[in-house]
Order: structure tokens, then sequence, then C-alpha cells
């Protein structure tokens, strides 16, 4: 039996992400094996779909090395039984998801036959494996170009090999097991909670009446910044309260205590459980909840993996697109302000976005969700504040966050509706299928999605932006013929000055690329991609590191010719629609359809 | 650094091989130079232990070197002192590059004695093979480097992890700065914490507050910042020894907390112990007690209860004070038939005052109300950087030197150990008139290397005399300097203190560092790759990640080992958990 080792040793929150991919490699026929945080031992154990878990005594290792006169040996001796017992596993597939320096570092040391993800070479240098991979860096440094969430995200990474998805999909298994989660694809967030767990908190909600809804909220969130204030929580539940019989189970951790006492200090009715439960505790409390209200955190992937429906109040650098919790019908709102989201580190002086959520809003929400009703005039009714989103499959089986008021068209939604489409099949490997990307499909969704109230401002950028994509591509082509001509000559005599020459000429496109694309910022995530794909490039051999090269360009052009077609295509779309429409009517008057410049791009 | 050689000939000699001249100077034979070297290196070489390290002192054509290497197994170093000669060596002598030879060519003495001690491992002591006319060019060169290897050999310690923290001003601040200067060139690896940055703060502190109490209170603190900083250097740096003088910034926590770390602390008293009685109670504080006094002394301390004392009189940094060529202004303006550098303390006033009519230079501080003494004091009374000390020293016909006393009206009759000036002055090449000390015979022979006066009559006696006599003033002098360089200068002393120091302690406390290379070793097994990279790291005594993956990455040649890459992965754990801020 074949057999991987998925490598993550990161936050909770990534650890429970992690479930589709883990479960996508089983499909694959693989034994699969886990190495994770030894901090999170709870969550590892729910996890199904996995052979062996291995725990990384990550504080041991770290503490010698940080502690003045710790004992490095210590931290030597735990590293090198840990990597010579995985590298004698001979794993014959590494997924590397932890996307740390350290992590590459590791997989070095575990040297799998295979290995995806973040990794170092022979010699120590870094080299990142796989486009999805790729896509995941460049998704981080272009956080708002992202339109996947990680669980898929890292599914695709590690289970799409040599771009073949066939295996998974022949595997599908459509028995009872299947969690109403699941998407048809058979991509699925999923933790197991043990009838022990289950056991053990029963007693705590017995006392609920038949028709109070129990709601689980989580007051607590990595930063400050994600936290939205305690008060509002409180002020939400007495809403709700009032509305509706509710039992509020406050969950945080025993560092939270205070801040979840503040909330329960004005719910005489709320049960504070901060730092009471243990991870396998939480997971059974959160699935007898009816809605978890929470911060963008761990329990919140938790009620996603249990079945129990989210309201995600997503505040600071939280990004709902990356992060929303995988699943049908859960509901996020996120502040409308142009500094959402902030930078993953930084500290902010205002906390707008913690006002941007009323408790009211929240409190209306939730009461829809509980009773079942559409939230989509309550959205509109908060539309100026907030934004509010409601989590789906798409047709293809992706996470996808439908927006629950119909916001204008912006040129970014444009091109990330498209380049989601383009990245489904590319990053796959799939470069001929998206040939056959519908443009129609994806006009259709602009508008079933946003307004077109502005369009005018869409297409003049379009027209600019479409200038830009053919500068991109010209340079990528122009670098494809030069490593072309160096795959030439590099195994003859006496081409040392030629073949530096062209090396030469390489580095100052690639450097141009780079200066393109901060000019037309829209080309960010096109060039990232590629740069980050630069970085996988690996060997001694000239002659291959050139046609490595080689097919990055031509990637680079193929993928920059694939979006400028969307576009016109899609454009075209909308603006027969458009003039479809009755024109008059609009203030917006014949800067919507110019059909001179319509012909040139029939 | 060097007087370059002014003229270089090399020209073919009778047997046809080349030779070489300088400035009319042959530095080899006229007639056969391999054969010339092959005798001299066979003598020089008679009783050398077959392993042992050999300097030869002068590379000239390099046929001494040549030979050498041909006769002897040990490693090999080869000095030049002038920088030219190597160069023509090595245009004219292609052969003359040897891998396994260390050539140190026109490089400072100091750095010359670093590299050596560091290339070329010693067990006894290093052996010398000299091409004598090479030695004749620059013999003060040639012999500094004999004389510093022989103290380093014979202190035959490990290279230490030492640091010295200094007083921030006084008479024992140059002191604790010539310790640390001399225990670099012994070869051991000093952190020197020069507390003379906080005198602007301390003068400041004296003149605004006025409240003598409240002063104490803020330079306590200044203290317990300066003792805290060794304390932490000392767990950071893997610190074998704290050396301290007379006056270091340290208190009793800082103190008893390097006694708890294991690492020894030692205290060189540079004080009369009769007048500052402070020894007292930090007599146990230290582990390592040293003394510019014996006898009673000691035995005090012993009662006190440290029996870890020893007697070290002070010496001279001949690096610092050493015969200079003063230009005919400076000879003007430093110069005087008598010269006397120091404060003007009770006693000295008194003598100085029968020195009316002789041509009398008086330098120094706290003379003020001078009185008849007004017409020699120059500058003021201004303090006398080191640098103008040397100066005066070297070009005063005679230096006076009388040990200071508050409570005599003359030379002090009970008076016993030396000061600093003594050796000083005598380093520098200065004649010198001192005054009868008990220790004086032990440390210079009276009369042939020093010349001594008992009382003011006999003061000006011999003034009178040795101004007469200026060929006895140099050969006292020059003796005088000769006695410093083989026996008082501050290298001998941290040489004695370190064999003191180390007859008791098992091992440098550094070794016991978990983190040190004998540490890890013992801990990591046998593992070749590991060994390796360990060994590498040697020279700076502990292990860190840091710098052991600086290497390995810097290193960019073929394929990481398994224990380059553990350290690697260490090092990104290191780095994350620094970005976390989880230390």
């Amino acid at each position: 039996m074949k057999r991987a080792l998925v490598v993550n040793i990161a936050r909770m929150g990534d650890l429970i992400q992690s479930a589709s991919l883990l479960s996508g490699l089983k499909k694959h026929g693989y034994e699969v094996t886990l190495l994770f945080s030894a901090a999170f031992c709870k969550v590892a154990k729910m996890l199904p779909d996995i052979d062996r878990a291995i725990s990384f005594p990550l504080t041991s290792i770290v503490m010698p090395l940080i502690q003045p006169n710790g004992r490095l040996a210590d931290s030597y001796i735990a590293l090198k039984e840990l990597t010579d017992r995985l590298h004698s596993d001979g794993y014959d597939l590494v997924v590397n998801i932890t996307h740390t320096h350290f992590s590459a570092a590791l997989c070095r040391l575990i040297d799998g036959k295979r290995t995806i993800g973040m990794t170092l070479d022979k010699q120590g240098q870094k080299l990142v494996n796989g486009r999805w991979t790729n896509y995941y860096l460049n998704a981080n440094l272009n956080r708002h170009y992202n339109r996947f969430n990680l669980v898929d995200i890292h599914y695709k990474l590690g289970c799409i090999i040599d771009g073949d998805e066939k295996n998974v999909n022949a595997n599908v298994d459509d028995n009872a097991n299947v969690n109403a989660n699941d998407n048809y694809n058979g991509r699925a967030l999923r933790l197991k909670v043990s009838a022990e767990a289950f056991q053990k908190t029963k007693y705590l909600v017995r006392n609920v009446q038949s028709k109070a809804r129990l709601i689980g909220i989580v007051p607590g969130a990595s930063t400050v910044e994600k936290r939205w204030p305690a008060e509002n929580f409180a002020e939400m539940l007495k809403i709700l309260g009032a509305q509706l019989s509710i039992y509020p189970l406050i969950f945080g951790a025993e560092s939270e205590s205070e801040l979840c006492a503040s909330v329960a200090a004005h719910i005489p009715a709320a049960l504070n459980l901060a730092g009471k439960t243990d991870l396998a505790l939480l997971a059974a409390l959160i699935k007898q909840c009816d809605l978890l209200i929470t911060n963008d955190t761990g329990p919140m992937h938790i009620a996603a993996a249990v079945g129990t429906p989210v309201l995600d109040i997503s505040l600071g650098s939280a990004m709902a697109e990356e992060t929303a919790p995988y699943g049908v019908g859960h509901i996020i709102v996120e502040p409308r302000l142009d500094c959402f989201p902030c930078l993953p580190k930084m500290r902010c002086g205002h906390h707008s976005c913690h006002k941007s959520v009323s408790a009211q809003f929240a409190a209306e929400l939730a009461q829809a969700m509980l009773t079942n009703e559409f939230c989509d005039a309550i959205a509109a009714r908060y539309a100026i504040d907030a934004k509010t989103y409601r989590t789906a499959f798409d047709v293809d089986g992706f996470l996808k966050l439908t927006s629950l008021f119909r916001d204008e068209l912006t040129p970014r939604a444009m091109l990330n509706a498209i380049l989601k489409e383009v990245w489904k099949d590319v990053l796959d490997g799939r470069f001929e299928a998206v040939k056959d990307v519908s443009a129609g499909d994806i006009a259709a969704q602009i508008m079933n999605e946003y307004s077109l109230d502005n369009y005018g401002f869409v297409r003049d950028w379009m027209l600019n932006f479409r200038l830009a994509l053919d500068e991109l591509k010209s340079l990528a082509q122009e670098g494809q013929g030069i490593a072309g001509r160096l795959k030439m000559i590099c195994g003859r005599n006496g081409q040392i000055a030629q073949i530096s020459e062209l090396g030469k000429r390489s580095a100052d496109i690639d450097a141009d690329i780079i200066r393109l694309a901060y000019k037309e910022r829209d080309l960010m995530p096109l060039a990232t991609q590629f740069t980050y794909a630069k970085d996988g490039i690996d060997g001694a051999d000239l002659h291959s590191l050139a046609s490595q090269t080689e097919q990055l360009y031509a990637e680079l052009a193929w993928n920059c010719q694939v979006v400028g077609r969307l576009l016109s295509e899609v454009h075209h779309k909308l603006a027969v629609q458009l003039s479809s429409i009755d024109l008059t009517s609009r203030d917006a008057g014949p800067n919507i359809i110019n059909p001179l410049w319509l012909s040139a791009y029939k | 650094m060097l007087k370059k050689a002014n003229k270089i000939e090399i020209f073919p000699a009778r047997s046809g091989t080349l030779t070489m001249r300088i400035s009319g100077n042959m530095l080899h034979s006229l007639y056969d130079p391999v054969k010339e070297a092959q005798t001299i290196a066979k003598a020089a070489l008679a009783d050398v232990p077959e392993e042992a390290p050999v300097v030869i002192l002068g590379l000239g054509l390099g046929y001494l070197a040549q030979a050498v290497k041909a006769l002897h197994r040990g490693s090999l170093a080869v000095v030049e002192a002038d920088d030219a000669v190597a160069r023509a060596a090595l245009s004219a002598q292609p052969w003359l590059e040897h891998n396994d030879v260390l050539y140190l060519a026109g490089q400072p003495v100091a750095k010359v004695v670093e590299n050596i001690f560091n290339t070329l491992p010693v067990k006894g002591r290093y052996y010398f093979v000299r091409n004598a006319p090479s030695v004749k060019l620059h013999p003060d060169y040639y012999s500094e480097i004999e004389r510093l290897l022989a103290e380093r050999s014979r202190a035959n310690i490990e290279r230490l992890n030492i640091l010295v923290s200094t007083p921030f001003y006084g008479g024992s601040l140059p002191i604790a700065r010539y310790c640390a200067a001399a225990l670099t060139r012994l070869g051991h690896n000093v952190i020197t914490l020069d507390n003379a940055v906080f005198e602007p703060l301390h003068s400041r502190i004296e003149s605004n507050l006025r409240s003598r109490h409240y002063r104490h209170k803020v330079l306590n603190q200044l203290t317990s910042v300066a003792a805290d900083e060794i304390v932490l250097l000392a767990e950071e740096r893997a610190i074998d020894l704290v050396f301290l003088v007379a006056q270091s910034l340290i208190t009793p926590e800082a103190l008893s907390a390097l006694r708890q770390m294991g690492v020894p602390t030692a205290f060189w008293f540079v004080e009369e112990w009769q007048l500052f009685t402070y020894w007292q109670e930090w007599a146990t504080r230290y582990d390592y007690f040293f003394t510019i006094q014996k006898g009673e002394f000691l035995s005090a301390l012993a009662q006190r209860g440290n029996k870890k004392a020893k007697y070290l009189p002070l010496a001279a940094d001949p690096f610092v004070h050493r015969p200079l060529e003063l230009s005919a202004l400076e000879s003007v303006a430093y110069g005087s038939d008598i010269s006397h550098i120091g404060a003007g303390y009770r006693n000295r006033r008194v003598v100085f005052s029968g020195l009316q009519g002789f041509d009398f230079k008086l330098w120094g501080n706290d003379w003020n109300g001078a009185g008849a003494l007004e017409p020699f004091l120059q500058r003021n009374g201004e303090r006398i950087s080191t640098e103008e000390t040397v100066k005066i020293f070297n070009v005063a016909k005679i230096n006076l030197n009388l040990h200071s006393s508050s409570y005599h009206d003359g030379v002090n009759p009970d008076g016993d150990y030396l000061n600093p000036r003594t050796y000083e002055i005598a380093a520098c090449g200065g004649f010198q008139l001192v005054d009868r000390r008990e220790y004086l015979a032990d440390q210079f022979q009276i009369g042939k290397e020093i010349a001594v006066f008992d009382n003011i009559t006999e003061l000006k006696d011999k003034i009178r005399y040795y101004l007469d006599h200026p060929e006895e003033r140099l050969a006292i002098a020059r003796a005088g300097r000769q006695r410093v360089l083989a026996e008082h200068t501050y290298e001998r002393r941290m040489t004695e203190a370190l064999q003191f120091i180390y007859s008791y302690e098992t091992a440098p406390a550094s070794r016991r560092n978990p983190n040190s290379v004998d540490g890890m070793l013992n801990v990591l097994g046998d593992e070749p790759e590991l060994r390796a990279l360990l060994e590498s790291q040697r020279a700076a005594g502990i292990v860190t990640v840091e710098e052991i993956s600086r290497q390995i990455l810097s290193r960019r040649t073929g394929d990481l080992t398994r224990a380059e890459g553990i350290f690697l992965l260490m090092n990104e754990f290191r780095l994350w958990a620094q970005d976390k801020d989880l230390a």
C-alpha cells in the first residue's frame, strides 16, 4: 500500500481544515499518517480517515532553542529521533501544508519519494513543489484575488497528483456516512465526535426546555482585532433572547475566561464554559448546538465539521473567502470598510470593523437562521455597514460565498470570477480543459450576484487591463523563447558566454514581469503564481532547468491568453444582456455600450 | 608599523641559487644559502621534540623554512617582519608556498601571536628557529613574539571565555584594561565591559545631587546595572571566568549569582589593605583574591575565610609603556632633567619642595595650593593622559617615583608594594629614582636595574650624580626595561593568575555549559558528521544554532548532511519562535 504523510504542525483551525485532504488521500488509496502539533492531540483523534497520527513535540523542541542556556542537544536528539523514524518509514508521498520554513527543513529530513509543498533541496535551498502550493503562497500575498477556501486548497494541494483527479472521483462513496455537509464531489470536512464525549456533555444541556435553542458563543479569537466586543455578544443575546427561547453556551480557552465572564455577566441564563472543556468535549457540545455564533476561530471549524450552522462574524485580518466555515448554509458577516481585512500582524488603533456589525444585525441574522428564514432582506437592510454571505458549493464542488445583497460589479469581482474558473483547471495541470470554461456561465453568475449599474467603469478598466495582459503575455513569450534557446545550446561546447547572456536576459524579463505587475496590480496573481513556480525549479542539470523554465513561461503566457479571452467573452455576454435592457431608464447613458468598440472584439 | 627595508637586492650566490641583501645586510650566505640553511636548521632542531610546533623567525628567501620543513614533522609557522621581503621572496621563489606552513608577513606582533596560537596547537612549548640576519634587522619585533608565545604556552590553559569588567574611573581603570589586553594577547576570548562609559553620568550625578545619601542611592543603581550585565552575559556567552579589579562595578548579589552559576570570579585588589578596608566584607564573595601585598594580608584574608588568595604584584603593558622617539618639539614640551607625574600627596609636597634649583617638571592633578612647587607645576595641574605620560617617561632624564603617603613627610618607612609607575617607567626604557620599598629588591636588582633613594638628602645627591652620569642612567634604564619585559608584564601576571585559578578549578566553566562543544559531544556521542560540525565551533567555545546554520548555508557546496539538516531545522524553529515572540 502506498504511504502518505501529511505534515500539519499549525494551529487548530488548520488541522481541522485539513480533514478533507486526509480523506482525499485515503480515497486515493494511501495509508495516511498525520504529523501534527502535540498541543492538538484531541483534535487529531477526531479526524477521520487517518491510519496513524504522530504528534510533533513542538514545545520540547522549541524551548531549548529560545531559553537562555537551554540544552541544544535535547532539541537535536528529539528532532533526530523523530526525523530518523519518519525517514525510515519511507513515505511515497509527503504533503506539507504547514507552509513555514521549519516545515520545509523538516520535509528535507523526512525525504519522502515525492514531496508536495515547501521543502529544501539537497543543498538546503528553499523549494516549493506543486501548483496548488504555489497558489496557496500566491493567495497569501494577494488575498483580495483569492476565491478558494483553505479546505479546498489543502485538498487540491495534496490530492492532485500529475493533474489527475479521476481516482478520487471514481471512489466517491455515497454511503450513509456522508454528512449533509459533503458536497457531491466527495470533499468533506468531518470530525468524529466520540460517544464518550457526547455522554459526558449531555447533562450540561439536559435542563434545556424542549423549545429552547442551544446557542454556542465564541467571544475569543487569536487577535484583539478579530474579536467582536464582548458587550456586542451580550447585547445580541439579549435581543435574541427577547424573540426566542435560547440557552447560550459560552466557549473559550482558559486564557479567555475573563472575556467570556464579561459576556456571561449580562446574560443570567448563559453557561460560561471557558476553560472547562477540552477539545473533544467542545466538539461534542458544539455538535448539540442549534447555532454557533463566533469570530473567525478554531471552534468555528469544529462546528462546520460536526454539521452545526455557523454565524461567522469575520473581523480584523480574517478573510472569509479563505477561512469561511466549510459547508452549506453558514452565514458570514464582514464589515464594509476599506481597511478590511487588515494585515495579519497589524495592530489596529481604531477597531472600526467592530462597530460595523451591530448587535441588532447579528441578532436578526441569528433569529432568521434558527427559524429557517431567508437572511437576504436583513442583509440588505444592513448592507451599508456590512456584507453578508451564505456558503454553498459551486458546480465543481468548491466552496463558494454568495453575497446576500447585490453589490455593484467591480473590476476585481469580474476578474476574480474569471480567475477562479481558470485556476480550477490550470492548477490541476489541465491546460486544454481551460478552453472549455464557459464565458456564458461566468456572465450568468456575475449577473446573478452583482448589479451592472456602473458597468461603464468596469468596461474601461477591462480595456486597459487587456493591454496589460497582452504586455505580460509577450514578456512571457519572450522568456519562453530565451529558455528554449538556452535548452538548445546548453549541451554544446564553448557556449558559456552565450549561456550567461541568455541567463541575464531571462533574469531581466523576470524583473520586468514583476515591475509590470506592480504597475498594473491586477496582474499580480498571475505574476506571483509564476514567480513562486520558479522557486520550485530544482536540479543541477542546465538542460532540465532550462526546459522547466520554458514550461513556466509558457504557462504564464497561456494563463494571460485565457484570462484575456474570457474577459472579452464575458464582457460581450454582459454587454448583450445590458443592450436588451432599456437603457433610457438609466443614467449611465451611452457609456455602457459602445458598438464600435464591441465590433473590434467580436 | 615597521620601518620598511630601504632596498632589497636579490642576486645569485656563488652556488648559483639566489641570495638576498637588504640595505647592505646579507640575509643569506653569499656562497651557498641552501647549505647554510640546512646547517642552521639541523643545529636548531637538535633538541626539538618530533611533533612540537616550530616557529621560524625570518623568512628571507625561504631557505630556512624549506630546510626545517624537510627535517621536522611537527607544525610550522614562518614569521617575517618585513612584508616587502616576503613579497620579494614569493616572486623570486615560486616553490615557496607550502599549504601546511603558516606564513605571517608584516603583521603586528599581537596578530602574529594570535594566529600562531590559534593555528599551531601546543602541548609543551613553541620552539624557535632564527634566521639571525633577519632577527637582527627587527630585534624587538621577533623577541616580542618569542616572549608572548612563551607566555602563552606557559599558561597552557585552553582558550577561555573571560569577562573583564572595569571601574568607571580612577587608577585601577587602566589596570583592568591592561589585564583585558594581556588576556586577549594570551589567546583568550575576552569580553571587556569598559565602564568608563558611565563616567559622564557619574560626574553629572555627583555635580547635580547635593545629598550624599541621594548620590549613593543613584550610584548604587548604576552599579547594579553594570553588575547585572555581567551576570546575564556570563549566562548568555558561557563565560569561564569573571575578572575584576578594585573599584570594578559589582554587587554582592551578582557575585552570588555567578557562584550559583558555577562561574568563578577573580578579584585583583590593587589597593593598600590597611588603608582601604572594604576587602573585609568582600573577601569571601570572590572565589579568587589577588593582592599586591603579601604576608600579613594573605593571612588576614585566610582568617576572613578566603584561602584562595595570592600575591600578584603590579606590572606594565609593554604595548602601551614602550620606548618612543619623540620629535624635537615634543622633547622640549615634555622633557626636563627631573620629572614627576602623579597626584599631590602630602609626602610628595614635602619632598619635592626641596628640589628648588633643578630643571624640574611636576605633572598631574591635586596640587592645589602647591606653594613653593607652583613654578614647577605643568598645565595647571591637569590630568595627564596615558599617551602623554609615556612621552614624559621617555624623555625625562630622571623620572621621580615617590610612593604616595598622606601620613608621612618623606619616604614611607613601612612601604612595601610597588606602584604601577615603577614598572611603567622601566617599560618605557626611562630612568627612575624610586623610594625604597620592601618588595623592591624582589622585583628589580637595585643599582643595576633601578636606582633608589631613602630620604631627601640622598635623593638630591643621586639626582646630581645621575645627571652627571648619563651612560649609567642609560644602562640601568635598559636593564630595567629588560627585567620588566622578562618578568613584570601583565601577560606574566595574568598567566600566574590563571595558573593559580586553574590549580583549583577542575575545568573551565563553559565546558560544563551544556552547549559547549565538549558538552554537546558528550551527549550526542560519536556521529562523525556531527562531530565535524561541532568541532568547527571550537573557537567560539559554545555552540549556537544561529552561527552553525550561518556557516552551513554560506558553504553552499555539496549536499547537506543529516546533522546539518537538523541544525538548519533547529534554526528555523528558533526563528519561528522568535517571530511568534515565544521567548
